[in-house]
C-alpha cells in the first residue's frame, strides 16, 4: 500500500463547466445573473417585475431552478419572455453543466440578460460556480438578520445583496444596518439595495443597479 | 445537500487516480476543507459510502483536515488566520477582508492498494 498525492478540487469539474458557460456568454454579450435567496424569499416575484419593467428595451430570459414542478417558469413566462424550467430532481443547487444543457434549448443570441433563479437554499448554490457575470443574493426581511453570520460563504461570494419585503419591517425586529455591516464583513463590495417586489418599493434602485451591471458587460 | 454532488465528484477523481495508477483498492482517502465552505463531514461521508459501493473504494475510510480561513487586510496589510465568525481584521478592525485561502474542498491523498496482477 502506498499513498498517492492527487491535490485535485472536487468542484473542478463544475469550474471547467462554469468557465465554458462564461465564454459563451461572453461571446453572446449576454448579461447574467444567478439569483439565489432561501426558499420563500420573493426570487420569482421580483423576477416577475423585473421582466415587467425591462422587456419593452430588452431581450430577456429566466431559467428557472427547482426541485420539481414548472411553476416558476409558468409564472415567469405568462409576462412574455423564454422561461426554460430545470428540475433537478432532488439536488438542492443547479450546477455548471445543468446550465450548458439548458443553453441547447435557450438561444443567447440576442439576447441583453439571463436570470438564473437558483434553487431555494442559502447553503450548496453559494458553492457551485455557473459561469455567470454576478451572483445576487436575495434576502427577505422575514428570515432575520442573522443570515449574514449563518451563511456566510453566500453572502461573500455575491455582488449584491437584495433586502426584499422592506414594506414588514415595521412588523419585525430586522435590523438593516446590523444586517448591512455583517453582510459586509465578508464582501467589502456588495451593493445593498432595499426593495419590496411586492409593492414596488424601491424597485427602481435594483432596476438601476441592473442596467448599471447590464452596460458594464456591453462596454466590454 | 450538496454533498451527494461532491462524493460523485470525489468517486469520479479516486477512480481516475486508481486508473491512473493502473488499478488497486483505496483504502482511506485524506480531503482538505477550507472553513469559508459549507460542507458537512458527516453528511460526505454517508454520501461516500452510497456511491463507492461495488467500487475500488468501497470501504474506504475518509480524513478531514479542516484549513482555516486565511485572509489580508487592505487596510493595514494584516494577513493571517480569523474566525470566520468574526470576519474583521485582528490588527486594525477593519471589514471587507481579501480571503486568500479557506474555501478549499480538495481531495489531497489516497493510500492505494495495488492489485496482485496488476
Amino acid at each position: 500500500m502506498h499513498e498517492v498525492a492527487v491535490k485535485e478540487g472536487l468542484l473542478a469539474h463544475n469550474d471547467e463547466a462554469a468557465h465554458h458557460n462564461r465564454e459563451h456568454f461572453i461571446e453572446h454579450g449576454v448579461y447574467v445573473i444567478n439569483i439565489m435567496s432561501a426558499p420563500g424569499a420573493g426570487k420569482t416575484t421580483l423576477l416577475e417585475r423585473t421582466v415587467d419593467a425591462f422587456k419593452r428595451d430588452y431581450k430577456v430570459a429566466v431559467i428557472e431552478g427547482d426541485l420539481q414542478t414548472n411553476q416558476d417558469a409558468e409564472r415567469i413566462a405568462k409576462h412574455g419572455v423564454p422561461a426554460l424550467q430545470i428540475n433537478t430532481g432532488g439536488a438542492c443547487h443547479l450546477d455548471a453543466r445543468m446550465i450548458h444543457d439548458a443553453l441547447d434549448h435557450l438561444p443567447l443570441a440576442g439576447l441583453d440578460l439571463l436570470v438564473i433563479e437558483n434553487v431555494g437554499n442559502l447553503v450548496c448554490p453559494a458553492e457551485f460556480d455557473l459561469g455567470e457575470h454576478d451572483k445576487v443574493m436575495l434576502l427577505s426581511v422575514t428570515e432575520g438578520h442573522d443570515k449574514p453570520r449563518k451563511y456566510p460563504l453566500m453572502f461573500h461570494v455575491a455582488r449584491a445583496m437584495v433586502l426584499n419585503k422592506v414594506d414588514l419591517l415595521p412588523y419585525t425586529d430586522f435590523d438593516v444596518a446590523k444586517a448591512t455591516r455583517d453582510a459586509k464583513a465578508y464582501n467589502l463590495d456588495l451593493d445593498v439595495i432595499q426593495v419590496s417586489a411586492r409593492t414596488g418599493a424601491g424597485l427602481e434602485n435594483w432596476l438601476t443597479w441592473l442596467k448599471a451591471r447590464m452596460a458594464r458587460v456591453k462596454a466590454r | 445537500m450538496h454533498e451527494l454532488a461532491l462524493a460523485q465528484n470525489l468517486m469520479a477523481v479516486i477512480q481516475k487516480t486508481v486508473n491512473d495508477h493502473g488499478g488497486g483498492k483505496v483504502s482511506s482517502a485524506t480531503l482538505k476543507i477550507g472553513a469559508l465552505t459549507h460542507v458537512e463531514p458527516e453528511t460526505l461521508g454517508f454520501a461516500f459510502s452510497v456511491v463507492t459501493r461495488d467500487t475500488c473504494a468501497e470501504g474506504c475510510q475518509l480524513y478531514f483536515e479542516r484549513l482555516p480561513l486565511v485572509v489580508r487586510c487592505s487596510g493595514c496589510n494584516f494577513g493571517g488566520e480569523v474566525d470566520v465568525q468574526s470576519m474583521m481584521c485582528p490588527r486594525c478592525g477593519a471589514a471587507g477582508l481579501q480571503v486568500v485561502s479557506g474555501r478549499e474542498i480538495e481531495l489531497s491523498t489516497i493510500d492505494l492498494e495495488e492489485s496482485a496482477h496488476a
